[in-house]
């Protein structure tokens, strides 16, 4: 018999989440004063690159004392997280936004964005000063220049088209070798095909964990490592994408195959089919079409990715956009330009049409 | 034909049928492995060029902790931004790119362009966008976040008008029977049904944000992206390896209140999958 | 000795709903007996411990003499194989064909290697076509199960527990998604099949179906059996127990 474990991790998360919001609350005003201190008075410590910044103890100072505030003010019983989370569910007379937590949202939100617009330093000014400089680039957009469209260019050892192709295949293997990959890994992942035995679910966490971790590094930074395993080169562009593509479409597929529904496949046992028999006629029959939905799908984004992915050395189209960009050669740059426009506009069309029969 | 020879004849069809569709996708396989030459052996022979960056996984430099946290902060904003600041023209731009909504021969025209132009937008990478900000407002993070605006605005524009293509009409009809006005039958038969939609897909599009986030830094776009490149260009991996843990971390955990945000806005309460052993 | 011996069956779903209590019956080879209660009151757990879709707590099923509760794989497997059964849903295989989905009844014959590769022999696809002519649909064939509509479905599935030329079949709830016309033409399949003398055991919540079909009832509330006897003897007042106070009776035959 199988006893289910009940996790304590949703309970202690809904009590520390009044915490949570006071810290955040905290944060907020100790940056505006951090970000007085750092405008008016001390501009000791600021550096080209941000105008934000404190002496190194600082920073974990400012983080322990904005966590002593918030445990104070629970103490204290001033705590406006608690304030805004447990509120009785008043008649629904009252509008959202004078409830409690619609002020303390609202607030959040405009907070958070008033210091997003500070630290990703957006000037509008700047764009309209600067405008007259990209006059070269928007000329070189409109006029573009295709002479080695598929003429070969000897720097560049080879044509804009071969490059093209290039590009698909690369995006292609990366996404055949990557699903198949996927398949077993998507099984694995699984919580209800891995429940049972300890070792089951052992192999269920780190699969789970593999494909996480792989997800969360983008291809672009798969192909640096590549770059410096397997040279510059398309072959080091495909085995980025190809990992990459593998954790995604493992996990897409992990959840397909957690949603599988139980009747057919009971049918199949009771017939007295063999494990592998039921999976390959109760189980597989019914995640297929969405499998072949998140393959295309994939296609289209390692298409999209495969464009830019010579930045680092991934071979590809890219590195005619790269390299003419820095000859500041902006007609061909055009060029290059309207062909991956052409090429993904083409592939993401053909993509959802095929997805749209599927479903 | 009797119905025994009907079988074997549809049951041959589907099997040579499906035989053919595996040649052609083995035969584009072999033509592309052809091309791009994946030599396997090479990740062998070549290992030991890596060993230093695996190496630095045992030994991190964790002094660039501090300094990492902070663009990790700055790398989210820019991605919030973009994301916030794309919001509202998506919102506008998805009502005039839904083919529901614009019958009438001259919104027929502000349709076609609207979807026309964000498709175009949306085939050209944020890296590209990147580069042509860069150009016009030099390194940093605002041209990143200009980069992720411009095609936040376009993926989400296309994403919205798709999904309020596809509304169920009868409060439409319903209400524009009253004889209310566009803007009238807007509020009070579309919006209700998109909200839920909308906001599943904005944080969506927050996530990929993120994503794209870190890596337009090495592009020069600001962000974690830029100095995990420089450091990987002087080969400092120790401090790469520490860059590089904390684009994992955000990234998941990013993806993750993602998904469970959107598993609740879609399901309202959310079940788990039955647990059962085959 | 009993085709089917049930002794003490007891099943408990964690953590402490007790679906099955104490159950304890016999089954003759070639009975028609009708299980009937409330929902809820452990027929679909009943009949899924019989052929162990789901593991009883306490107590043994015993099949021909063989022991299903302690039964190993292969063992199950072969006991499986003689005892077929048909779902409330259909549960068929909805993007296959309708005759692939019949074939699968015969999966536990056929070799590793030809199931993967779904490499049917002639003469198991001309016996699965003989199979839905059986049931009156030899033309759908071709069609993908999801096509069909529910009565259709319901009759492939009877062809795919044909296929395994069952000495028992099991049925949870054959018609409760079937209007009453297609009802009684799914139980006249099942009767027609007992006929032949397949044992069947059937759970059903309509009283009109039992009387005209059963030639045994067991009535169940709560996990506990309540009747048992012939389908005749079922009362007003026996219904009442059977069915809670509240009950109404229903026409559909």
């Amino acid at each position: 018999m199988k006893k289910p474990r009940k996790s304590i991790l949703p309970d202690l998360f809904q009590r520390a989440k009044p915490l949570i919001l006071d810290w955040l609350i905290w944060g907020y005003i100790s940056y505006t004063v951090i970000f007085l201190l750092n405008s008016y008075w001390y501009t000791q410590y600021v550096d080209w690159y941000g105008t934000l910044t404190l002496p190194p103890w600082g920073w974990a100072l400012t983080v322990l004392g904005t966590l002593g505030c918030a445990l104070a003010s629970e103490y204290f019983g001033v705590s406006i997280g608690l304030k805004s989370l447990t509120e009785e569910e008043t008649p629904p007379t009252k509008p959202w936004v004078i409830t409690n937590w619609g002020l303390t949202s609202i607030f959040l939100v405009v907070f958070t964005f008033w210091v997003g617009w500070l630290t990703t330093d957006i000037n509008l000014g700047i764009i309209i000063r600067r405008a007259p400089k990209t006059i070269g680039l928007w000329h070189g957009l409109s006029h573009p220049n295709f002479a080695h469209l598929i003429e070969v260019d000897p720097e560049m050892e080879g044509s804009i088209l071969g490059s093209l192709v290039n590009t698909l295949f690369m995006a292609y293997l990366a996404t055949l070798i990557g699903g198949i990959l996927a398949a077993p890994l998507g099984f694995l992942g699984a919580r209800n095909i891995m429940g049972g035995s300890w070792f089951r679910r052992i192999f269920f966490y780190l699969t789970r964990a593999f494909f996480n971790v792989v997800r969360s590094v983008e291809s672009l930074i798969w192909a640096i490592v590549f770059a410096i395993w397997l040279g510059f080169g398309p072959a080091a562009g495909s085995f980025a994408l190809l990992i990459h593509s593998m954790a995604a479409l493992a996990k897409l597929f992990s959840e397909q195959v957690e949603a599988i529904k139980k009747g057919p496949i009971e049918a199949v046992q009771s017939t007295g089919a063999s494990f592998w028999q039921t999976i390959r006629y109760g189980a597989v029959p019914q995640v297929i079409p969405q499998y072949t939905a998140f393959l295309l799908y994939r296609l289209d984004i390692n298409v999209r990715m495969a464009t830019v992915i010579a930045l680092v050395g991934g071979g590809g189209i890219g590195r005619f956009f790269f390299y003419y960009k820095d000859q500041l050669d902006w007609e061909q740059v055009g060029a290059v330009t309207i062909v991956i426009a052409v090429v993904v506009w083409i592939l993401d069309w053909i993509s959802g049409k095929a997805r749209e029969k599927i479903v | 034909m009797s119905d025994g020879e009907e079988i074997r004849v549809r049951s041959s069809w589907y099997f040579w049928r499906n035989l053919l569709v595996v040649l052609f996708f083995i035969g584009l396989f072999v033509v592309a492995l052809n091309r791009i030459n994946l030599d396997l052996t090479k990740l062998i022979t070549n290992f030991p060029s890596t060993l230093k960056l695996w190496g630095a996984f045992a030994k991190p430099d964790w002094s660039v902790l501090g300094e990492g946290a902070e663009l990790l902060v700055k790398t989210l904003y820019m991605a919030f931004m973009a994301t916030a600041l794309a919001l509202p023209f998506a919102i506008v731009l998805s009502f005039l790119g839904a083919k529901n909504l614009m019958n009438s021969p001259a919104a027929q025209v502000v349709y076609t362009a609207v979807r026309g132009i964000a498709s175009v937008i949306r085939s050209i990478q944020p890296i590209i966008w990147a580069i042509i900000f860069i150009v016009w407002v030099r390194t940093g993070p605002f041209p990143g976040v200009l980069a992720l605006w411009v095609h936040s605005v376009a993926d989400m524009t296309k994403l919205f008008s798709e999904r309020v293509e596809s509304i169920d009409p009868g409060p439409l009809e319903a209400i524009e029977a009253t004889g209310a006005g566009k803007l009238l039958v807007l509020v009070y038969a579309v919006i209700p049904q998109i909200i839920n939609p909308y906001l599943s897909f904005t944080l969506y599009r927050l996530d990929i944000n993120v994503r794209m986030a870190t890596i337009i830094g090495i592009v020069g776009g600001g962000g974690i992206g830029m100095r995990l490149y420089s450091y990987i260009n002087k080969w400092n991996f120790p401090k790469a390896v520490v860059m590089t843990m904390l684009i994992v971390a955000m990234v998941w955990g990013i993806d993750y209140l993602s998904s469970r945000l959107r598993e609740r806005i879609e399901t309202g309460g959310g079940e788990r999958s039955e647990q059962y052993t085959i | 000795m009993a085709q089917l011996e049930i002794s003490n069956l007891k099943k408990i779903y964690p953590p402490d709903v007790l679906a099955l209590d104490d159950i304890s019956f016999e089954v003759e080879k070639g009975e028609f007996l009708i299980i009937i209660g409330l929902s809820g009151s452990g027929k679909s757990t009943l009949l899924r411990c019989i052929n162990r879709l789901i593991e009883p707590t306490e107590g043994s099923i015993k099949f021909e003499g063989r022991e299903v509760t302690t039964a190993s794989s292969k063992e199950l497997k072969a006991i499986r194989e003689e005892i077929g059964m048909i779902f409330q849903r259909f549960n068929l295989i909805e993007r296959s064909l309708v005759l692939t989905n019949v074939l699968t009844g015969q999966l536990g014959e056929l070799s590793f290697w030809r199931s993967m590769l779904g490499r049917f022999p002639k003469e198991m696809k001309q016996s699965a076509h003989e199979k839905l002519e059986t049931v009156g649909i030899p033309e759908q064939a071709f069609k993908r199960a999801d096509e069909l509509s529910g009565g259709q479905q319901q009759r492939v599935g009877i062809a795919r527990a044909l296929m395994q030329d069952p000495k028992l079949l099991l049925a949870d709830e054959p018609v409760s998604s079937l209007d009453p016309a297609t009802s009684g033409t799914i139980m006249d399949y099942l009767a027609e099949i007992n006929n032949q003398g397949k044992t069947v055991i059937a759970s059903l919540h309509f009283l009109d179906l039992v009387r005209k079909y059963g030639t045994r009832a067991i009535g169940l509330k709560e996990g506990q059996i309540v009747y048992d006897g012939h389908p005749k003897g079922i009362d007003d007042e026996k219904f009442k127990e059977v069915f809670g106070e509240e009950a109404e009776k229903v026409h559909i035959a």
